[in-house]
């Protein structure tokens, strides 16, 4: 009920539209403030009220001290007159001088103690009193000189009631004083109090300040943060956090890394997806213009294939005719190429032995190996494990490479197929086979080119081998690169996902 | 020129392969009858000649090569039919009704060869059926 109160109160305050930056100023603005005023206020109340005390106090106590020297001053000489009267000795009366001198002394000095008005006037009724006193008394010790003891005696005593009246004086000026010090003493302690209880109020709304402070930064900063530091996806959760900042800071940076690479990504990704889309044009134009040649290119092979059969030629028109038909065979392959690049992926995969794969190709070349004086040698250490591909189609790939490879070394040469496996970070298990000549290499200006359709450095051939060859490993999971040193051959990598790695990005 | 040999129809979109088939199964004997599109396809499935056999063009026009085979299958279930078609093309078990599948080259003999060894398989396995009855 308290807390949706505060709660309705605060909404209305706008508490909660306030930044949090504001409101962790304001509250921790609002306890400096307090924190700080409070023993400033203390002491500047206490300063005054002490300076106050201290000046009152003093002035009254001395007031005090002066009245009731006043007083002692008169008890003392009360005696003395008696004693001469009794004794005759004169010394009493000249101590009763001296002790008469010292009374007007204090009550000179305690004229000049006060300024208070009721002071001032109990002072002039003492002074008054005690002149009237002082002259009763030589009035007495007059009689008793001239030896008229009688009336001396009687005069005495009226003299006693004056003395009476001077003592009592003194002692109401002497109360006077005492009662003014009590009561500056009252109100001193009651200031005292005052800020006492100041202090105390302070005390609760500091807690609720620091209270108030502390939620803020606990529920809207420190939560907040040790979510975001613990929350960040594909991170394994850090029971034993202790610095939230520090882990933010390291998430962050991951993070900021993170974007990177998906910015790297992506760029890459717009850039395969535009030649993608180039692609696809580009293949199913090829593959438009390879249907419609289709047709008419194998009846002109029937046509061919009919007349051969029929008509005796001399040498020089069955070369004639045999180049005729070398290049329609020519253009058949490029019609049968252009519609492989056109056609949609359709892998038909099973567990298969790469190195098997390897060897198939190189029995189906053995002859066009020979026919161009190449030499193969494969290194392989153990027969690579079995992985899921179309054999068919990896087979494809390497006949690609290894002819073109023939052709890039022209007569003679040597080919190297390596064959292994091994683990790449963060892939997993990959199996790869290199292709090796030591050919003239390829120039870096083309070593990405060569990989797009419709691109050869050959007088013959249809520019697809390279493309066909990338888009079967991609549909595989794995890619193709090429190494080609300054005029050190080139090496052309096949790289395959093992075991469950089906699913790669590609490295760019 | 044997007239009063099997009866067969050769379906082809383009006119030469068409004409030069015709003249090559005729020299062996066959009576052929042409189809350049589906239209003709059902004309001549539907003219009543008792066919000995069918060399179906996967390209054929206005129908793709399954549309035909269920054509075939529905006008002439017993009619058995060589798919003549391209390397990597369409594939004799993707086309489940074609009883062989045959490659489009230059070497037509491969055709004639494939048209001769199914009708003689055919007649054998009537004339067994005959005997059997």
């Amino acid at each position: 009920m308290k807390s949706s109160t505060a709660r309705r109160i605060l909404e209305k305050s706008g508490w909660f539209k306030m930044p949090l930056r504001r409101r962790i100023f304001l509250v921790l603005g609002l306890l400096v403030s307090m924190t700080m005023a409070g023993p400033l206020l203390t002491l500047w109340y206490a300063g005054m009220a002490r300076g106050q005390y201290t000046a009152t106090v003093e002035e009254d106590f001395n007031a005090f001290v002066a009245a009731q020297e006043l007083e002692n001053a008169l008890a003392v000489q009360k005696g003395y007159a008696t004693y001469y009267i009794l004794g005759g000795d004169s010394s009493w009366l000249t101590k009763l001088e001296e002790n008469r001198r010292g009374f007007l002394n204090w009550l000179a000095k305690a004229k000049a103690e006060t300024n208070l008005p009721h002071a001032q006037s109990l002072l002039g009724g003492i002074g008054a009193a005690y002149d009237r006193y002082s002259a009763s008394k030589d009035e007495v010790i007059a009689l008793y000189r001239r030896g008229q003891r009688e009336a001396g005696a009687r005069l005495h005593w009226e003299v006693r009631g004056q003395f009476d009246l001077v003592y009592s004086l003194c002692e109401e000026l002497k109360n006077f004083y005492k009662n003014r010090i009590s009561r500056m003493t009252s109100q001193y302690l009651e200031r005292t109090r005052l800020v006492m209880i100041l202090v105390m109020a302070a005390i609760p709304v500091l807690a609720v300040l620091v209270f108030t402070l502390a939620y803020i930064l606990f529920k809207q900063v420190l939560d907040p943060l040790r979510r975001l530091a613990r929350a960040a996806p594909g991170k394994p959760l850090d029971e034993d956090l202790t610095d939230e900042i520090k882990a933010i800071s390291s998430r962050f940076t991951s993070l900021a890394h993170d974007m990177d690479q998906v910015q790297s990504d992506l760029a890459a990704s717009r850039g395969l997806a535009m030649q993608s889309e180039k692609l696809a044009v580009a293949g199913k134009l090829a593959a438009g213009v390879a249907h419609t040649i289709r047709n008419p290119l194998t009846s002109v092979k029937m046509r061919l294939f009919s007349l051969e059969r029929s008509l005796a030629l001399n040498a020089s028109q069955k070369d004639d005719f045999e180049v005729i038909a070398e290049e329609i065979a020519y253009i058949d392959a490029i019609v049968r190429n252009f519609l492989e690049f056109a056609r949609p992926p359709k892998l038909q995969p099973r567990l298969v032995r790469l190195s098997d794969v390897v060897d198939t190709a190189l029995r189906l070349l053995k002859h066009k190996l020979e026919s161009y004086g190449v030499t193969v040698e494969v290194k392989r250490e153990r027969s690579l494990a079995e992985t899921e591909a179309d054999p068919d189609q990896i087979k494809e790939v390497l006949v690609n490479l290894i002819i073109n490879a023939c052709e890039a070394m022209g007569e003679g040469g040597h080919i190297v197929i390596r064959e292994e496996e091994g683990f790449m970070e963060p892939l997993g298990r990959v199996a790869v086979i290199r292709v090796s000549d030591d050919g003239p290499g390829v120039p870096e200006s083309l070593r990405e080119t060569i990989f797009q359709p419709f691109f050869t450095s050959k007088g013959e051939g249809s520019g697809l081998g390279l493309a066909i060859a990338r888009r079967i490993m991609e549909e595989h999971g794995g890619w193709i690169n090429l190494h080609s040193p300054e005029g050190r051959g080139a090496t052309f990598a096949l790289i395959f996902p093992a075991g469950q790695e089906k699913t790669w990005h590609r490295q760019f | 020129m044997n007239e009063s040999g099997p009866t067969i129809l050769v379906t082809e979109r383009n006119a030469n392969i068409r004409d030069l088939l015709r003249r090559e199964f005729g020299k062996e004997g066959f009576i052929v009858h042409v189809a350049a599109d589906a239209t003709s396809l059902r004309e001549r499935l539907t003219d009543g000649t008792a066919y000995a056999l069918a060399v179906l063009d996967e390209d054929l026009p206005s129908a793709g090569v399954e549309p035909a085979l269920a054509m075939i299958l529905r006008l002439a279930p017993d009619l058995p039919v060589i798919l003549h078609a391209f390397p990597g093309g369409a594939r004799g078990g993707e086309s489940g009704h074609a009883t062989r599948l045959v490659e489009k080259s230059g070497d037509f003999d491969c055709l004639k060869r494939a048209v001769s060894e199914l009708i003689a398989t055919r007649r054998a396995q009537g004339d067994e059926n005959a005997a059997g009855a």
